[in-house]
């Protein structure tokens, strides 16, 4: 647990953000499929992506040479070599299920493995597409770990529909790997994919690689063509930065550098800045310091109303800045947000209603939750305790509040920050609010 | 199947070759076209642009630097440029000497532009310190590693100016004609001399062509070793149209000499053959020409011949790769410069010489081939050294071989022609993954 202090005279200084996961991820997997050599900058280690990197170096993937902030790869292509042994996925559904769909690839069975918790997630449902394409898959699971078979077909290629309600991970995964495939693939969504943003992503990342993906409405046909060698610049974490526009956003007054500030080119990034300048932050970029200057600016207009669909990850964090916002602030359109490690927004609403901030979720049509609104601006008492839920994001988005409440404010669960910003409390130090561990 | 998706390819020995081929477009032309399309406001186009790996990576350079790119039919380009280049860039000319320093050219007016390339033991080992010397010389201040000028480099060209500057062309011409790009954006007169030899002489002829219908006024002395651009409007936008390669056709000729075969290749127009044709005939290859298309039939004894590498640099190695089946001894001279290259095409290329037991001697600015009429037993494994000229090179002796050869890294030789194996499939040759 951590103590937040109020920060009454406004924070300024320097900050610095980690680098985006989603980046990480796509480029370690490009890296491997791409047969000439890559370089990832400014590589971005969550555990996660450690898992994913130890995973493609089973299947070929080589490095040439690692700087720390320079990992120059030389991937394999076509010629993926077979796993000597199980591949791990841990607790990752989206390693899971990238790596399934390289197994799919290859004529050899691959065993894909996860730990219990994958048991309860919907992993093993989302497999159809290995058949689809001309493989075949065993689950030889137990009541322990995960464990499935994944084996590709003579020829993969053909057509395939990917369930992309919930999520686009399986989605974005066919999408990498069907340029190596030995026919064209054509992937038909079962409806507009959440979080789109990411799946632009994925196939704005194969095109720049020379990837042949043709999109057509919700279907997406990739012939086979060949990744070329490229420089993945891994962007800024958007979502991290978030929770530093936040803390300006909060406190009375302020302005801060965020250096070494990279932006990505997906479109969530692009809506949650939009977003930012609605609440009346002003954000400007130095390509060439690559230094992010945020501060006040043109103050909003009576109300601000913003569609959450394209930017699940920053849904709390605006929850965070909505109360300090002197304006009516609704967020909807946001209700896959809940389907994460809490429910998010529901948790985020009631903890900042315990501090005291003026805020009430909304709901759609089928009284569903899906958002929030604030009748104006609010200053909040704070003096309490807030729960994080289990939840990072729930974390950090409580402490960016506790920094414009009236009294210091506990904040629990920073022991899960390691999943996304562990230096948070750092950073609130670097910027003048004073933060303290809380028994 | 795409064979660059793999990291061995077996040739096998080919009784006869057989077919028509239309080889891919020069990615000389087409990258010197699409960068200044690149530099020039308003919208321009490019026929039969090349695939090459190289050129795809100056369109992502250019992209990069603000460029809208637009396929517009097959092979054709269009090009939407932007008078200011981006600043603060990172751009990976991927493994091309030439993409490299014509963009640090064209981009030395710009702020923080760095270049970096994943091919650190290739391109990021090949030193760039007559570039950056010349380019300090010019007020823009670079950063580059090690004395030799080699990646990764950052150039700010905010103090960026014309005036006069020397340019050494015994390792690459490929600087000058950076430099020329840079004159075209400058607002002062930028005189450039070369200030000892030319070697790739033919390139700068190139650069000159495309710069002359971008519209830049970039006059060249008689003997070539002195350069004058003058202000003027800057870029224009143009109509560009790219010939066939020089450097593919001229291994396709190689290749169809080398074994029994009735090959036509269909050009685009032919860009300077650099005395390939003359050289091939001397050889005893049986060429025809009938405007854009040349027939050539092969699989007779073959003559050793002596060439002058610096009329076609590309040629050479598929040249020294017929002659090892010659009767006799040839002597491919005055290549210091091809040293330079993806790989030092003249000891790394001997190395591979060796492996299939093919005699040969360098000099510092000549290889020395000592012809096997009865071609090698071959069954070995050879390696690419990034190099697409080896890989061409290598099918060859391949082809021509007893038991044929794996080739290690073959996707290489996508910097220029993509198709190579598909190509050679077609005409009746085995390629096995």
């Amino acid at each position: 647990m951590i103590r937040v202090s109020p920060a009454a005279r406004g924070v300024s200084g320097t900050a610095r953000v980690p680098r985006s996961k989603p980046h990480m991820q796509r480029a370690i997997l490009l890296s491997l499929l791409t047969n000439a050599p890559s370089i990832i900058q400014n590589p971005a280690w969550s555990s996660e992506a450690r898992h994913l990197f130890e995973a493609a170096r089973q299947w070929g993937l080589e490095v040439a040479r690692d700087d720390g902030d320079r990992l120059v790869l030389t991937g394999a292509g076509r010629s993926l070599r077979a796993p000597r042994g199980p591949v791990a996925t841990e607790g990752s559904a989206f390693n899971f299920r990238t790596l399934a769909a390289v197994a799919a690839l290859l004529p050899e069975e691959t065993l894909l493995e996860g730990n219990a918790s994958m048991l309860k997630r919907p992993v093993r449902e989302h497999l159809r597409f290995v058949s689809d394409l001309g493989g075949a898959v065993r689950d030889l699971s137990d009541g322990r770990r995960l464990r499935v078979g994944v084996r590709g077909g003579p020829a993969p290629g053909g057509r395939t529909v990917v369930d992309t309600r919930h999520s686009s991970q399986v989605l974005s995964s066919v999408l990498m790997v069907a340029p190596l495939a030995a026919r064209p693939v054509r992937i038909d969504c079962s409806g507009p994919p959440v979080g789109p943003g990411y799946v632009d992503l994925t196939v704005r990342m194969m095109r720049e690689q020379g990837a042949a993906v043709r999109e057509q409405g919700l279907s997406y046909l990739v012939e086979p063509s060949v990744y070329q060698s490229r420089i993945h610049l891994v962007a800024s974490d958007f979502t991290a930065l978030s929770y530093v526009a936040g803390v300006v956003a909060a406190a009375p007054e302020g302005e801060l550098d965020v250096v070494d500030y990279q932006p990505s080119t997906l479109s969530s990034e692009r809506d949650f800045w939009a977003a930012l300048r609605a609440l009346g932050l002003r954000l400007e970029h130095d390509p060439v310091t690559r230094v992010l200057r945020i501060g006040r600016g043109v103050p909003p207009g009576p109300v601000v109303e913003i569609d959450g669909r394209n930017i699940p990850t920053v849904v709390p964090t605006l929850a965070a800045i909505a109360p300090f916002v002197p304006a009516r602030v609704s967020v909807r359109n946001a209700a896959h947000v809940n389907n994460h490690k809490c429910r998010r927004i529901e948790v985020m609403v009631r903890e900042l209603r315990a501090m005291g901030c003026h805020i009430e979720v909304t709901t759609d049509r089928d009284g569903q939750v899906d958002g929030f609104r604030t009748p104006g601006p609010s200053r909040p008492a704070g003096g309490v305790t807030v729960s994080s839920h289990g939840d990072h994001r729930i974390c950090l988005s409580l402490a960016t509040a506790a920094v414009g409440a009236r009294r210091p404010t506990v904040v629990e669960g920073v022991q899960h920050l390691h999943a996304s910003f562990p230096d948070f409390p750092h950073v609130l130090a670097g910027l003048g609010v004073h933060v303290a561990p809380a028994a | 199947m795409h064979s660059i998706q793999y990291k061995q390819l077996h040739v096998r020995p080919a009784a006869s070759l057989k077919g028509t081929l239309v080889p891919p477009a020069s990615k000389s032309y087409s990258a010197r076209a699409v960068l200044a399309a690149s530099l020039a406001p308003g919208t321009s186009t490019i026929e039969n642009v090349a695939d090459s790996h190289n050129v795809k990576a100056m369109i992502e350079c250019c992209r990069a630097l603000g460029a809208v790119m637009t396929p517009d039919g097959p092979g054709r380009l269009r090009v939407a440029g932007v008078a200011r280049p981006r600043d603060g860039v990172i751009l990976s000319p991927g493994n091309s000497g030439i993409v490299l320093r014509l963009l640090m050219g064209a981009a030395a007016r710009s702020r923080g532009v760095t270049f970096a390339s994943p091919y650190t033991e290739s391109l990021g080992r090949r030193g760039n310190s007559e570039m950056v010397e010349a380019l300090r010389a010019l007020g823009v201040v670079v950063t580059a590693e090690g004395a030799d000028g080699r990646l990764p480099i950052t150039l700010d060209g905010a103090g960026a100016h014309g005036g006069e500057v020397g340019i050494s062309g015994r390792r690459s011409s490929q600087f000058l004609s950076g430099l020329l790009y840079l004159g075209g954006l400058l607002d002062e007169p930028l005189a450039v001399h070369v200030t000892d030899e030319l070697k790739a002489w033919p390139m700068v002829r190139t650069t000159l062509a495309v710069l002359a219908r971008a519209g830049v006024a970039a006059e060249a002395g008689a003997d070539l070793l002195t350069y004058l651009v003058r202000p003027g409007g800057g870029f224009q936008p143009a109509a560009y149209a790219c010939g066939s390669d020089p450097a593919s056709v001229a291994a396709l000729l190689a290749i169809a000499t080398a074994v029994e075969s009735d090959v036509e290749i269909r050009s685009h127009g032919l860009e300077e053959l650099g005395g390939v044709l003359d050289h091939l005939r001397a050889v005893g290859a049986r060429i025809d020409e009938d405007g854009t298309t040349l027939r050539v039939r092969g699989g007779g004894p073959l003559r050793a011949r002596d060439f002058d590498g610096s009329q076609a640099p590309d040629a050479v190695l598929p040249l020294a790769a017929l002659a090892a089946h010659a009767e006799g001894t040839s002597r491919f001279t005055n290549i210091e410069h091809i040293r330079y290259k993806e790989c030092d095409r003249i000891s790394d290329f001997r190395r591979e010489l060796t492996r299939v037991g093919i005699d040969s001697g360098e000099t510092r600015d000549e290889l020395i081939v000592h012809g096997s009429p009865g071609g090698v037993p071959g069954g070995v494994t050879v390696t690419s050294h990034y190099d697409h000229a080896v890989v061409m090179a290598m099918s060859l002796v391949a082809l021509r071989s007893r038991r044929g050869l794996t080739i290690g890294d073959p996707q290489y030789v996508a910097q220029t022609y993509p198709a190579f194996f598909e190509d050679l499939r077609r005409l009746g040759a085995t390629v096995a993954a």
